[in-house]
């Protein structure tokens, strides 16, 4: 094909020398040019206008568009983490399945597996009283009232950092220190001289008592901006302590919900 | 003067100065000679001067040689761009593409978990079903179940709506540009806690982010600008509903510090707030945890 | 029919042996990759238009390589890298499209 020619033969010759006309082996339709031109027209605009139109749905992206590069690498990070963690539940759940479908005695098993499942449940709702290793955190507020948001980011903070007990304490109304139990709708609320926990009022200064990963707890605490570094700016005094072994003996009530249902 | 077909000036217009004809000459070279003029000089020179068998051969050899170099050059260039690949900056699209095939994961795995959980809970309702003990069991896990957040709820209750402010869009590519840090059209998860917070103490039942469940364990937390619950990526705008009593909810909800503040940052910022009251919502199941430092103590049967 | 032969040799030879490219040489890989591609599809349109010339096809492409290299050399001499190096290919582009919509129509006749 790259014969060098001798420049005799002229462009339209070589073409039918090397690419003679191929025959299709089925039939063609032989429809009148015309409508075969529209037609094939037509669906090259309906190509057209399908492409465009996935290419604008695709480009309403989500967030995840937007965030920086850094961003993702710590989102994929965490999704890694939530990943792992329903693995581990579903092989939980299987152990558990394993455990009351074969053997002999069935209903004690259940019973068994039923009363400890009720147990952890109960600790991370704050219905049973709990024990581990941990954390104590000691906040000290000077002149500047330090405000509910403060605990509601120390809150979220150790959630974050995986604890699963966790009991604020303060200054009672009577005079008497009182501990308040965390659960899923612990909520904080500027009040009077110090905080609202859960409707409970509680003034400084605050120990935060939580039970898991010691180090993990004291890492997350004391990132810059976290609540380590915002209650020192306020002027106020935190004390952060690892311990082996602390016991939460808080409670609260179980309340059934009024409004909500379960849903099947 | 010679006119084109399309009626402008050709290279060959006297009227042209030479300056114009140079710069002509340029562009037009550019736009429609890409073949490279030597080729027709080479076909005169040939036809005016034949070459000889050798200087044939020595031709063919050159070109055969140029092209195996011509290979080996894009098959290097092809292993270097691949080979950087890994080692180079991924290009966000191609991690955002990972962050959501992996968030498809994730959900896909909680669908799972929690169907799962629920066939092994209904085995063991069965089997507890025979006995008083059974039984007793049976309604004490229920009852931590739904306060644990295990339990997909419906009922009446609020839903609110926080978003940032306006979409800024890049007009040719359709990209968002890069998060900002020092927006403050934009929404943070210190805000999205701050209103979950407020629905609480406005007598909520149950909070969903997003689709995501707040159980006990349940964070919100931010990785530089995106913000996360539960490990899992939301995005604006942010749909909260809380199960409750949606008339009492909405009055204590707006009269919040944080509903006030919001309704301000929609007029300095453009943000978008709203509170809708619904008579049926529904929020999922959470992932379950289970507890790997704390231990129960004193438990009352 | 050689030359076709000679070019996947090339290709299988790079594949096969993955020489590695000194690192002053580097960032010059890709406009040498597009110099080399503008004076292929240059010579395959010439043999389409029946005027190929050997030498012509091997000083073309040495020159384009060269020139392309110099000029991004130059220009990150300069300062100028990227934009001279943006133009180079702009330009090499612009030939390649010319000259495949020249062997297109010599194809289809379209």
């Amino acid at each position: 094909m790259w014969r060098r020619s001798a420049g005799t033969c002229s462009g339209r010759e070589t073409l039918h020398m090397k690419f003679p006309r191929v025959k299709l082996p089925w039939p063609t339709v032989r429809w009148r040019p015309r409508v075969r031109a529209g037609m094939l027209i037509g669906a090259l605009c309906g190509l057209l206008g399908f492409a465009f139109a996935v290419q604008v749905q695709s480009t309403q992206g989500s967030t995840l568009e937007s965030a920086r590069q850094e961003d993702l690498v710590r989102i994929l990070d965490d999704l890694s983490a939530r990943e792992e963690r329903l693995r581990g539940e579903i092989a939980e759940q299987q152990a558990a399945r394993a455990e009351i479908s074969s053997g002999s005695n069935r209903s004690g098993a259940a019973l068994d597996q039923a009363r400890k499942r009720a147990d952890e449940l109960g600790v991370l709702a704050g219905t049973v009283a709990a024990r581990g290793p941990g954390v104590v955190i000691t906040i000290d507020e000077s002149s500047q009232r330090l405000p509910a948001e403060l605990l509601l980011d120390a809150l979220e903070e150790l959630r974050g950092a995986g604890t699963e007990a966790v009991s604020f304490t303060g200054g009672g109304i009577s005079g008497r220190s009182v501990e308040v139990r965390v659960g899923a709708s612990t909520w904080f609320a500027d009040r009077g001289d110090g905080i609202a926990v859960d409707g409970t009022q509680l003034t400084a200064p605050y120990k935060i008592t939580a039970i898991g990963d010691g180090q993990t707890i004291a890492a997350a605490l004391n990132v810059p901006g976290g609540v380590i570094d915002t209650v020192r700016r306020a002027g106020g005094g935190v004390r952060v302590e690892q311990v082996d072994d602390v016991t939460i003996t808080s409670l609260r009530p179980i309340k059934r919900p009024q409004y909500a249902r379960p849903a099947k | 003067m010679v006119r084109s077909r399309r009626g402008g000036r050709t290279l060959s217009d006297r009227s042209l100065t030479p300056k114009q004809r140079t710069t002509s000459g340029l562009l037009t070279e550019l736009l429609e000679q890409h073949l490279d003029p030597a080729y027709e000089v080479a076909v005169r020179r040939r036809k005016a001067d034949p070459p000889s068998r050798r200087e044939l051969r020595a031709g063919v050899l050159a070109r055969n040689l140029v092209l195996l170099v011509i290979g080996t050059l894009l098959a290097t260039a092809f292993i270097r761009a691949s080979a950087d690949a890994p080692q180079a900056a991924r290009t966000r699209a191609a991690l955002a593409a990972d962050a959501r095939d992996q968030a498809a994961l994730t959900d896909r795995l909680q669908r799972d978990a929690v169907g799962l959980r629920g066939r092994v809970s209904a085995e063991r309702a069965k089997a507890l079903a025979g006995s008083a003990a059974g039984s007793q069991a049976q309604a004490r896990l229920d009852a931590l179940e739904v306060a644990a957040g295990l339990v997909p709820l419906r009922g009446p209750g609020l839903i609110v709506t926080v978003g940032d402010a306006g979409g800024k869009k890049d007009p040719v590519t359709g990209d968002a540009p890069p998060a900002d840090p020092n927006d403050a059209g934009r929404i943070q998860d210190r805000d999205l806690a701050e209103i979950v917070n407020a629905l609480w103490a406005a007598g909520a039942e149950a909070i969903s982010v997003d689709g995501q469940r707040l159980s006990p364990a349940s964070t919100i937390r931010a990785a530089g600008q995106a913000i996360l619950v539960d490990f899992r990526p939301v995005s604006s705008p942010y749909e909260v509903r809380a199960i409750g009593h949606s008339g009492r909810m909405q009055a204590l909800f707006t009269e919040s510090r944080i509903a006030r503040d919001f309704t301000t940052f929609v007029q300095l910022y453009g943000m978008q707030f709203t509170t809708r009251r619904t008579s049926a919502i529904t929020v999922p199941a959470a992932p379950a945890t289970s507890l790997r430092f704390a231990s129960p103590r004193g438990v009352t049967r | 029919m050689i030359a076709v032969a000679a070019l996947i040799i090339g290709l299988v030879l790079g594949l096969v042996l993955q020489p590695t490219v000194p690192v002053v040489l580097q960032p010059y890989l890709p406009i040498a990759v597009v110099a080399a591609l503008d004076a292929v599809f240059g010579g395959l349109r010439a043999n389409l238009d029946g005027i190929f010339d050997d030498r012509v096809f091997v000083i073309s492409f040495v020159a384009n390589v060269l020139v392309a290299a110099m000029i991004v050399f130059l220009g990150d001499q300069l300062g100028v890298g990227g934009q001279l190096s943006t133009g180079v290919v702009v330009v090499l582009g612009i030939r390649i499209f010319g000259n495949v919509a020249a062997i297109r129509r010599h194809l289809f006749r379209a």
